[in-house]
Protein backbone atom coordinates (compact mmCIF):
# COMPACT_ATOMS: atom_id res chain seq x y z
CA UNK A 1 0.00 0.00 0.00
CA UNK A 2 1.61 2.94 -0.81
CA UNK A 3 1.33 6.47 1.43
CA UNK A 4 -1.27 7.65 -0.79
CA UNK A 5 -3.20 4.46 -0.74
CA UNK A 6 -2.74 4.99 3.00
CA UNK A 7 -4.25 8.53 3.08
CA UNK A 8 -7.20 7.34 0.16
CA UNK A 9 -8.30 4.93 3.20
CA UNK A 10 -8.14 6.88 6.53
CA UNK A 11 -11.25 8.99 7.01
CA UNK A 12 -11.72 12.53 6.72
CA UNK A 13 -14.51 13.11 8.02
CA UNK A 14 -14.85 14.32 11.72
CA UNK A 15 -11.13 14.77 11.45
CA UNK A 16 -8.45 16.52 9.94
CA UNK A 17 -5.50 14.65 8.04
CA UNK A 18 -2.05 15.99 7.51
CA UNK A 19 0.06 13.89 5.04
CA UNK A 20 4.13 14.83 5.01
CA UNK A 21 4.55 12.64 1.95
CA UNK A 22 7.53 12.38 -0.36
CA UNK A 23 9.59 15.26 -1.40
CA UNK A 24 8.94 15.93 -5.20
CA UNK A 25 6.36 15.92 -7.52
CA UNK A 26 5.57 12.17 -7.06
CA UNK A 27 3.24 12.83 -4.39
CA UNK A 28 0.80 14.84 -6.43
CA UNK A 29 1.34 12.19 -9.35
CA UNK A 30 -0.30 9.39 -7.39
CA UNK A 31 -2.89 11.76 -6.44
CA UNK A 32 -6.52 10.06 -7.07
CA UNK A 33 -9.79 11.32 -6.47
CA UNK A 34 -10.46 11.01 -2.60
CA UNK A 35 -7.32 10.97 -1.41
CA UNK A 36 -6.93 14.56 -0.82
CA UNK A 37 -9.14 17.49 -0.38
CA UNK A 38 -6.26 19.97 -0.61
CA UNK A 39 -2.77 20.46 -1.76
CA UNK A 40 -0.65 22.84 0.11
CA UNK A 41 2.69 23.22 -2.07
CA UNK A 42 5.37 24.84 -0.79
CA UNK A 43 8.15 26.74 -2.09
CA UNK A 44 11.14 29.34 -1.12
CA UNK A 45 12.50 31.61 -3.60
CA UNK A 46 15.22 29.90 -5.58
CA UNK A 47 14.84 29.01 -8.77
CA UNK A 48 15.16 25.26 -8.24
CA UNK A 49 12.29 25.41 -6.26
CA UNK A 50 9.85 27.31 -7.48
CA UNK A 51 10.33 25.20 -10.84
CA UNK A 52 9.44 22.25 -8.62
CA UNK A 53 6.12 23.50 -6.74
CA UNK A 54 4.87 24.94 -10.05
CA UNK A 55 5.36 21.39 -11.77
CA UNK A 56 3.58 20.15 -8.97
CA UNK A 57 0.47 23.14 -8.81
CA UNK A 58 0.01 22.04 -12.45
CA UNK A 59 -0.34 18.36 -12.08
CA UNK A 60 -2.41 19.04 -9.17
CA UNK A 61 -5.08 21.44 -10.93
CA UNK A 62 -5.88 18.07 -13.11
CA UNK A 63 -6.60 16.58 -9.69
CA UNK A 64 -9.72 17.90 -8.59
CA UNK A 65 -8.23 19.26 -5.43
CA UNK A 66 -8.11 22.56 -3.34
CA UNK A 67 -4.68 24.35 -4.01
CA UNK A 68 -2.73 26.69 -1.91
CA UNK A 69 1.07 27.75 -1.83
CA UNK A 70 2.99 28.90 0.88
CA UNK A 71 6.07 31.04 -0.16
CA UNK A 72 8.21 30.45 2.43
CA UNK A 73 11.58 31.97 4.04
CA UNK A 74 10.27 35.19 2.08
CA UNK A 75 12.88 38.23 2.96
CA UNK A 76 11.34 41.06 0.51
CA UNK A 77 9.39 41.48 -2.51
CA UNK A 78 11.76 40.90 -4.66
CA UNK A 79 11.34 37.01 -3.16
CA UNK A 80 7.69 36.94 -3.26
CA UNK A 81 7.66 38.41 -6.80
CA UNK A 82 9.61 35.29 -8.20
CA UNK A 83 7.15 33.21 -6.71
CA UNK A 84 4.05 34.93 -7.83
CA UNK A 85 5.57 35.10 -11.01
CA UNK A 86 4.81 31.27 -11.12
CA UNK A 87 2.19 30.83 -8.72
CA UNK A 88 0.70 33.84 -8.82
CA UNK A 89 -2.81 31.97 -10.22
CA UNK A 90 -3.13 30.38 -6.59
CA UNK A 91 -3.81 31.73 -3.18
CA UNK A 92 -0.22 32.46 -1.73
CA UNK A 93 0.47 32.52 2.13
CA UNK A 94 3.76 34.34 2.63
CA UNK A 95 5.96 32.79 5.78
CA UNK A 96 8.67 34.83 6.13
CA UNK A 97 11.69 34.22 7.15
CA UNK A 98 11.18 33.97 10.90
CA UNK A 99 14.29 33.50 13.71
CA UNK A 100 11.38 31.37 15.87
CA UNK A 101 10.93 28.91 13.07
CA UNK A 102 15.24 28.71 12.52
CA UNK A 103 15.79 28.79 16.59
CA UNK A 104 13.33 25.30 16.45
CA UNK A 105 15.43 24.17 13.87
CA UNK A 106 18.26 24.23 15.56
CA UNK A 107 16.98 23.21 19.18
CA UNK A 108 14.45 20.30 17.50
CA UNK A 109 11.17 22.15 19.10
CA UNK A 110 8.31 22.55 17.21
CA UNK A 111 8.38 26.15 16.03
CA UNK A 112 4.57 26.81 17.43
CA UNK A 113 6.41 26.17 20.95
CA UNK A 114 9.33 28.47 20.44
CA UNK A 115 6.73 31.53 19.53
CA UNK A 116 3.11 30.72 18.46
CA UNK A 117 2.75 34.73 17.55
CA UNK A 118 5.94 35.05 15.59
CA UNK A 119 5.40 36.18 12.15
CA UNK A 120 5.69 32.65 10.22
CA UNK A 121 4.12 30.50 12.80
CA UNK A 122 1.22 33.25 12.41
CA UNK A 123 0.88 32.85 8.81
CA UNK A 124 0.56 29.34 9.31
CA UNK A 125 -2.31 29.22 11.52
CA UNK A 126 -3.86 32.18 9.00
CA UNK A 127 -3.57 28.97 6.55
CA UNK A 128 -5.25 26.04 8.88
CA UNK A 129 -7.79 28.86 9.71
CA UNK A 130 -8.42 29.00 5.85
CA UNK A 131 -8.05 25.39 5.12
CA UNK A 132 -10.62 24.27 8.02
CA UNK A 133 -11.99 27.34 9.20
CA UNK B 1 -10.35 16.79 5.25
CA UNK B 2 -8.10 15.53 4.30
CA UNK B 3 -4.62 17.78 3.27
CA UNK B 4 -1.07 16.73 1.79
CA UNK B 5 1.48 18.89 1.73
CA UNK B 6 4.03 18.75 -1.21
CA UNK B 7 7.50 20.49 -2.11
CA UNK B 8 11.02 20.55 -3.42
CA UNK B 9 12.84 18.97 -0.39
CA UNK B 10 14.34 21.19 2.05
CA UNK B 11 11.45 23.86 1.37
CA UNK B 12 9.86 23.61 4.48
CA UNK B 13 7.72 21.21 3.56
CA UNK B 14 7.92 19.07 7.17
CA UNK B 15 7.84 22.39 9.26
CA UNK B 16 4.69 24.08 7.49
CA UNK B 17 3.23 20.18 7.54
CA UNK B 18 3.96 20.18 11.53
CA UNK B 19 3.28 24.02 12.62
CA UNK B 20 -0.14 23.42 10.21
CA UNK B 21 -0.88 20.47 12.39
CA UNK B 22 -0.56 21.77 15.49
CA UNK B 23 -2.52 24.92 14.60
CA UNK B 24 -5.45 22.70 13.26
CA UNK B 25 -5.21 20.83 16.88
CA UNK B 26 -5.59 24.53 18.48
CA UNK B 27 -8.76 25.94 16.61
CA UNK B 28 -10.23 22.70 17.63
CA UNK B 29 -10.05 19.93 15.39
CA UNK B 30 -9.29 16.48 15.47
CA UNK B 31 -6.17 15.86 13.66
CA UNK B 32 -3.92 12.65 12.45
CA UNK B 33 -0.74 13.72 11.37
CA UNK B 34 0.54 11.18 8.70
CA UNK B 35 4.15 11.28 8.04
CA UNK B 36 4.86 9.00 5.05
CA UNK B 37 8.55 10.47 3.94
CA UNK B 38 11.31 8.32 3.12
CA UNK B 39 13.27 10.21 5.71
CA UNK B 40 10.57 10.84 8.42
CA UNK B 41 10.92 13.78 10.58
CA UNK B 42 7.57 15.23 11.21
CA UNK B 43 7.60 14.41 14.89
CA UNK B 44 10.00 17.02 14.92
CA UNK B 45 7.59 20.04 13.60
CA UNK B 46 5.02 18.25 16.25
CA UNK B 47 6.95 19.24 19.25
CA UNK B 48 7.28 15.21 19.85
CA UNK B 49 11.29 15.84 20.40
CA UNK B 50 14.88 14.63 17.82
CA UNK B 51 15.47 11.24 19.41
CA UNK B 52 11.70 10.23 19.96
CA UNK B 53 11.05 10.91 16.38
CA UNK B 54 13.75 8.90 15.30
CA UNK B 55 12.55 6.13 17.58
CA UNK B 56 9.07 5.89 16.09
CA UNK B 57 8.14 2.90 14.63
CA UNK B 58 6.45 3.08 11.04
CA UNK B 59 2.99 1.27 10.28
CA UNK B 60 4.23 -0.37 7.29
CA UNK B 61 7.50 -1.80 9.12
CA UNK B 62 4.88 -2.68 11.54
CA UNK B 63 2.96 -4.81 8.49
CA UNK B 64 6.03 -6.42 7.68
CA UNK B 65 6.64 -7.64 10.94
CA UNK B 66 3.09 -9.69 10.92
CA UNK B 67 1.11 -7.73 13.07
CA UNK B 68 -1.78 -7.45 11.40
CA UNK B 69 -4.18 -10.06 12.45
CA UNK B 70 -4.13 -8.06 15.35
CA UNK B 71 -5.59 -5.05 13.97
CA UNK B 72 -8.49 -5.74 11.52
CA UNK B 73 -9.22 -2.37 10.97
CA UNK B 74 -6.54 0.21 8.98
CA UNK B 75 -8.25 2.65 11.96
CA UNK B 76 -7.23 0.31 14.76
CA UNK B 77 -4.01 -0.16 12.62
CA UNK B 78 -2.88 3.48 12.99
CA UNK B 79 -4.25 3.76 16.49
CA UNK B 80 -2.21 1.10 17.13
CA UNK B 81 1.26 2.31 15.68
CA UNK B 82 0.24 6.44 17.03
CA UNK B 83 2.00 9.08 18.90
CA UNK B 84 0.75 11.49 20.92
CA UNK B 85 1.98 14.59 19.54
CA UNK B 86 1.00 18.29 21.90
CA UNK B 87 -2.59 19.47 21.52
CA UNK B 88 -3.74 15.63 21.05
CA UNK B 89 -2.41 15.57 17.50
CA UNK B 90 -2.02 12.05 16.65
CA UNK B 91 1.30 11.13 15.00
CA UNK B 92 1.47 8.14 12.50
CA UNK B 93 4.70 7.31 10.89
CA UNK B 94 4.05 5.25 7.63
CA UNK B 95 7.37 5.33 5.58
CA UNK B 96 9.04 2.51 4.61
CA UNK B 97 12.07 2.98 6.39
CA UNK B 98 15.04 0.21 4.92
CA UNK B 99 15.97 -1.37 7.52
CA UNK B 100 19.92 -3.04 7.64
CA UNK B 101 21.02 -4.86 10.57
CA UNK B 102 24.34 -3.41 11.32
CA UNK B 103 25.51 -6.25 13.65
CA UNK C 1 39.78 6.60 -5.15
CA UNK C 2 40.54 4.99 -8.69
CA UNK C 3 43.43 2.97 -9.02
CA UNK C 4 45.94 6.20 -9.77
CA UNK C 5 44.84 8.06 -6.52
CA UNK C 6 42.12 10.23 -8.45
CA UNK C 7 39.27 11.69 -6.13
CA UNK C 8 35.76 9.82 -6.40
CA UNK C 9 33.23 10.85 -3.72
CA UNK C 10 29.29 11.32 -3.33
CA UNK C 11 27.56 13.77 -2.23
CA UNK C 12 24.79 12.91 0.51
CA UNK C 13 22.73 14.65 2.93
CA UNK C 14 19.17 16.64 4.17
CA UNK C 15 17.17 17.72 1.18
CA UNK C 16 17.72 21.39 0.96
CA UNK C 17 21.41 20.62 2.66
CA UNK C 18 23.27 22.20 0.10
CA UNK C 19 24.41 18.91 -1.60
CA UNK C 20 24.19 19.63 -5.15
CA UNK C 21 25.55 23.13 -4.36
CA UNK C 22 29.05 21.76 -2.63
CA UNK C 23 28.86 19.18 -5.35
CA UNK C 24 28.53 21.36 -8.25
CA UNK C 25 31.06 23.49 -6.94
CA UNK C 26 33.93 21.22 -6.13
CA UNK C 27 33.16 19.82 -9.50
CA UNK C 28 34.22 23.08 -10.77
CA UNK C 29 36.92 23.56 -8.17
CA UNK C 30 39.15 20.12 -9.29
CA UNK C 31 38.74 21.19 -13.27
CA UNK C 32 40.11 24.62 -12.59
CA UNK C 33 42.75 23.15 -10.81
CA UNK C 34 43.23 20.64 -14.09
CA UNK C 35 41.47 17.66 -13.20
CA UNK C 36 39.31 15.84 -15.68
CA UNK C 37 36.07 16.18 -14.15
CA UNK C 38 32.94 13.89 -14.21
CA UNK C 39 30.12 15.25 -12.31
CA UNK C 40 26.93 12.71 -12.08
CA UNK C 41 23.98 13.85 -11.44
CA UNK C 42 21.07 10.76 -9.72
CA UNK C 43 18.64 13.32 -8.48
CA UNK C 44 15.44 12.73 -10.58
CA UNK C 45 15.11 16.56 -9.64
CA UNK C 46 16.61 19.38 -11.08
CA UNK C 47 20.18 20.54 -8.97
CA UNK C 48 23.15 19.76 -10.09
CA UNK C 49 22.94 21.49 -13.43
CA UNK C 50 22.10 24.83 -12.04
CA UNK C 51 25.16 24.80 -9.20
CA UNK C 52 27.21 23.66 -11.99
CA UNK C 53 26.68 26.20 -14.57
CA UNK C 54 25.32 24.10 -17.28
CA UNK C 55 22.99 23.98 -19.19
CA UNK C 56 21.28 21.11 -19.19
CA UNK C 57 18.73 19.96 -22.52
CA UNK C 58 15.05 19.33 -21.38
CA UNK C 59 15.59 15.80 -22.64
CA UNK C 60 18.08 13.64 -20.95
CA UNK C 61 20.87 12.89 -23.65
CA UNK C 62 21.42 9.70 -22.18
CA UNK C 63 17.46 8.32 -23.36
CA UNK C 64 19.38 7.73 -27.03
CA UNK C 65 21.90 5.59 -25.22
CA UNK C 66 19.17 3.13 -23.73
CA UNK C 67 16.57 0.25 -26.00
CA UNK C 68 14.62 -2.02 -24.17
CA UNK C 69 15.19 -5.54 -25.06
CA UNK C 70 12.69 -8.41 -26.32
CA UNK C 71 12.64 -9.44 -22.35
CA UNK C 72 11.44 -6.05 -21.59
CA UNK C 73 14.51 -4.93 -19.39
CA UNK C 74 16.77 -1.75 -20.52
CA UNK C 75 20.24 -2.40 -21.45
CA UNK C 76 22.66 -0.11 -23.09
CA UNK C 77 22.89 0.05 -27.04
CA UNK C 78 25.20 -2.25 -28.50
CA UNK C 79 28.64 -0.34 -28.82
CA UNK C 80 27.64 1.89 -25.64
CA UNK C 81 29.65 1.38 -22.73
CA UNK C 82 30.45 4.06 -20.14
CA UNK C 83 33.63 6.06 -22.25
CA UNK C 84 31.45 6.16 -25.29
CA UNK C 85 28.42 6.93 -23.46
CA UNK C 86 30.63 10.03 -21.47
CA UNK C 87 31.90 11.22 -25.17
CA UNK C 88 28.38 11.43 -26.45
CA UNK C 89 25.79 11.94 -24.02
CA UNK C 90 27.44 13.81 -21.31
CA UNK C 91 26.72 17.64 -21.38
CA UNK C 92 29.71 20.18 -21.28
CA UNK C 93 29.69 22.35 -18.09
CA UNK C 94 31.96 25.31 -17.90
CA UNK C 95 35.64 24.65 -17.26
CA UNK C 96 35.03 21.25 -19.29
CA UNK C 97 33.21 19.49 -16.76
CA UNK C 98 31.59 16.77 -18.11
CA UNK C 99 27.70 16.12 -16.64
CA UNK C 100 26.15 13.17 -16.90
CA UNK C 101 22.72 13.27 -15.76
CA UNK C 102 19.67 10.56 -15.04
CA UNK C 103 16.56 11.61 -16.45
CA UNK C 104 14.19 13.93 -14.82
CA UNK C 105 11.15 13.33 -13.33
CA UNK C 106 8.03 15.55 -16.08
CA UNK C 107 4.71 16.40 -15.51
CA UNK C 108 4.02 12.77 -16.33
CA UNK C 109 6.41 11.01 -13.91
CA UNK C 110 9.74 9.03 -14.49
CA UNK C 111 7.94 6.83 -17.57
CA UNK C 112 8.81 8.93 -20.08
CA UNK C 113 12.65 8.95 -19.07
CA UNK C 114 12.80 5.49 -17.48
CA UNK C 115 15.67 4.58 -20.36
CA UNK C 116 17.82 7.28 -19.43
CA UNK C 117 17.31 6.40 -15.58
CA UNK C 118 18.07 2.83 -16.32
CA UNK C 119 21.59 3.84 -18.72
CA UNK C 120 22.65 5.98 -16.08
CA UNK C 121 22.33 3.14 -13.25
CA UNK C 122 24.25 0.66 -15.99
CA UNK C 123 27.00 3.71 -16.56
CA UNK C 124 27.70 4.43 -12.90
CA UNK C 125 28.07 1.23 -11.79
CA UNK C 126 30.97 0.07 -14.86
CA UNK C 127 32.89 3.22 -14.44
CA UNK C 128 35.59 1.07 -13.06
CA UNK C 129 36.04 -0.42 -16.69
CA UNK C 130 38.04 1.89 -18.80
CA UNK C 131 41.68 2.61 -18.41
CA UNK C 132 40.95 6.22 -20.17
CA UNK C 133 38.95 7.22 -16.69
CA UNK C 134 41.49 5.91 -14.28
CA UNK C 135 42.73 9.70 -13.92
CA UNK C 136 39.27 11.22 -14.12
CA UNK C 137 37.67 12.89 -10.39
CA UNK C 138 34.48 11.65 -10.05
CA UNK C 139 31.92 14.07 -8.44
CA UNK C 140 28.59 12.43 -7.85
CA UNK C 141 25.11 14.51 -6.23
CA UNK C 142 22.91 11.69 -4.59
CA UNK C 143 19.22 12.26 -4.16
CA UNK C 144 17.94 13.81 -0.69
CA UNK C 145 17.44 11.47 2.14
CA UNK C 146 18.68 8.10 2.88
CA UNK C 147 17.41 5.88 0.53
CA UNK C 148 19.19 5.88 -2.72
CA UNK C 149 22.20 4.85 -0.78
CA UNK C 150 20.47 1.80 -0.22
CA UNK C 151 20.35 0.60 -3.68
CA UNK C 152 23.89 0.95 -4.69
CA UNK C 153 23.46 4.22 -6.79
CA UNK C 154 27.10 5.66 -5.60
CA UNK C 155 28.72 2.62 -6.77
CA UNK C 156 32.40 5.05 -7.80
CA UNK C 157 32.84 6.43 -4.66
CA UNK C 158 35.25 5.70 -1.71
CA UNK C 159 34.52 8.89 -0.15
CA UNK C 160 30.91 10.12 0.74
CA UNK C 161 30.84 13.48 1.88
CA UNK C 162 27.30 13.95 4.27
CA UNK C 163 26.51 17.48 3.87
CA UNK C 164 24.79 18.74 7.57
CA UNK C 165 23.19 21.80 8.20
CA UNK C 166 23.09 22.82 11.98
CA UNK C 167 19.52 21.59 12.07
CA UNK C 168 17.98 18.69 14.18
CA UNK C 169 16.60 17.22 10.96
CA UNK C 170 19.76 17.68 9.24
CA UNK C 171 21.69 15.84 11.65
CA UNK C 172 19.25 12.79 11.74
CA UNK C 173 19.29 12.36 8.28
CA UNK C 174 23.16 12.03 8.69
CA UNK C 175 23.50 9.91 11.11
CA UNK C 176 20.57 7.20 9.19
CA UNK C 177 22.82 7.91 5.98
CA UNK C 178 25.75 7.06 8.28
CA UNK C 179 23.67 3.77 9.18
CA UNK C 180 22.91 2.56 5.98
CA UNK C 181 25.71 3.63 4.46
CA UNK C 182 27.90 1.23 6.62
CA UNK C 183 26.72 -1.52 5.09
CA UNK C 184 27.04 -3.64 2.52
CA UNK C 185 30.20 -2.07 1.65
CA UNK C 186 32.03 -0.12 3.92
CA UNK C 187 32.94 3.49 2.32
CA UNK C 188 34.78 6.56 3.64
CA UNK C 189 32.63 9.00 5.41
CA UNK C 190 33.67 12.85 5.80
CA UNK C 191 31.53 15.22 6.75
CA UNK C 192 30.57 18.99 5.45
CA UNK C 193 28.92 20.84 7.73
CA UNK C 194 27.07 23.30 5.69
CA UNK C 195 25.16 26.91 6.21
CA UNK C 196 27.12 27.09 9.44
CA UNK C 197 26.57 30.38 11.60
CA UNK C 198 28.80 29.96 14.57
CA UNK C 199 31.61 27.58 16.13
CA UNK C 200 28.78 26.56 18.33
CA UNK C 201 26.32 24.79 15.90
CA UNK C 202 29.85 23.20 14.26
CA UNK C 203 30.31 21.37 17.68
CA UNK C 204 27.31 20.40 17.93
CA UNK C 205 26.95 18.50 14.37
CA UNK C 206 30.42 17.20 15.30
CA UNK C 207 29.56 15.79 18.68
CA UNK C 208 26.01 14.64 17.62
CA UNK C 209 27.64 12.59 14.67
CA UNK C 210 30.87 11.14 16.26
CA UNK C 211 33.05 12.72 13.69
CA UNK C 212 35.47 15.73 13.00
CA UNK C 213 34.25 18.34 10.12
CA UNK C 214 36.16 17.83 6.92
CA UNK C 215 35.30 21.29 5.67
CA UNK C 216 32.97 23.85 7.16
CA UNK C 217 30.93 26.08 4.71
CA UNK C 218 29.59 29.14 6.03
CA UNK C 219 26.33 30.84 5.54
CA UNK C 220 26.86 32.76 2.59
CA UNK C 221 24.54 35.78 1.41
CA UNK C 222 26.19 35.44 -1.74
CA UNK C 223 25.71 32.08 -2.23
CA UNK C 224 22.08 32.46 -1.28
CA UNK C 225 21.50 35.14 -3.84
CA UNK C 226 23.06 32.74 -6.30
CA UNK C 227 20.85 30.02 -5.87
CA UNK C 228 17.49 32.16 -6.08
CA UNK C 229 18.91 33.56 -9.37
CA UNK C 230 19.40 30.36 -10.64
CA UNK C 231 23.22 30.58 -11.04
CA UNK C 232 26.65 28.79 -9.96
CA UNK C 233 28.20 29.91 -6.69
CA UNK C 234 31.15 30.13 -8.61
CA UNK C 235 30.42 31.94 -11.05
CA UNK C 236 27.67 34.61 -8.76
CA UNK C 237 30.14 34.44 -5.91
CA UNK C 238 33.53 33.17 -6.81
CA UNK C 239 35.24 35.39 -4.19
CA UNK C 240 32.54 34.22 -1.31
CA UNK C 241 33.85 32.51 1.84
CA UNK C 242 31.47 29.67 1.08
CA UNK C 243 32.72 29.21 -2.40
CA UNK C 244 36.78 29.67 -0.19
CA UNK C 245 35.84 26.84 2.16
CA UNK C 246 34.47 25.07 -1.13
CA UNK C 247 38.37 25.06 -2.62
CA UNK C 248 39.91 23.96 1.31
CA UNK C 249 37.45 21.17 0.78
CA UNK C 250 38.74 20.40 -2.73
CA UNK C 251 42.44 20.51 -0.87
CA UNK C 252 41.81 18.23 1.75
CA UNK C 253 40.56 16.12 -0.70
CA UNK C 254 43.66 16.21 -2.81
CA UNK C 255 45.70 16.02 0.40
CA UNK C 256 43.85 12.53 0.76
CA UNK C 257 44.35 11.49 -1.94
CA UNK C 258 47.85 11.77 -2.08
CA UNK C 259 48.35 9.45 1.26
CA UNK C 260 46.05 6.62 0.09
Amino acid sequence: MSPEQLLGELEGDGQVVVGDLEAGIGTVLRLKPGMADAVVIVAQPTAKSIDIAARAARIAATREVEILVVANRVRDDADLAAIRAELGAHEIFVVPDDPAILRADQDGLAPIDVDAGSPGVAAIAALAERLAG
Amino acid sequence: MKIVVAGKGGVGKTTVAGTLARALARDGHRVLALDADANPMLGISLGVGPEETDALVSVRQGLDDGVTEHEPTLEGFVDRFGTDAPDGVRLVVASRIDKFDPG
Amino acid sequence: MSERGAIRVAVAGKGGAGKSTVAGTLARVLARRGHRVLALDSDTLPGLALSLGATAPTEPPLLAAAQKGEDGHWRLRKGIGPMRAIERYSVLAPDGVRLLQVGKHTDDGLKPVMGAVNAFYKVIHRLGEPAGLDRWAIVGDLPAGPRQLAYDWAPYADRLLLVVEPTWQSMLTARRIARIAGTPRQVAMSLVVNKASGQDGVARVEAFLGMPALAVVPADDAVAQAERGGAAPIDAAPGSAAVLAIERLADALQAGSLTA
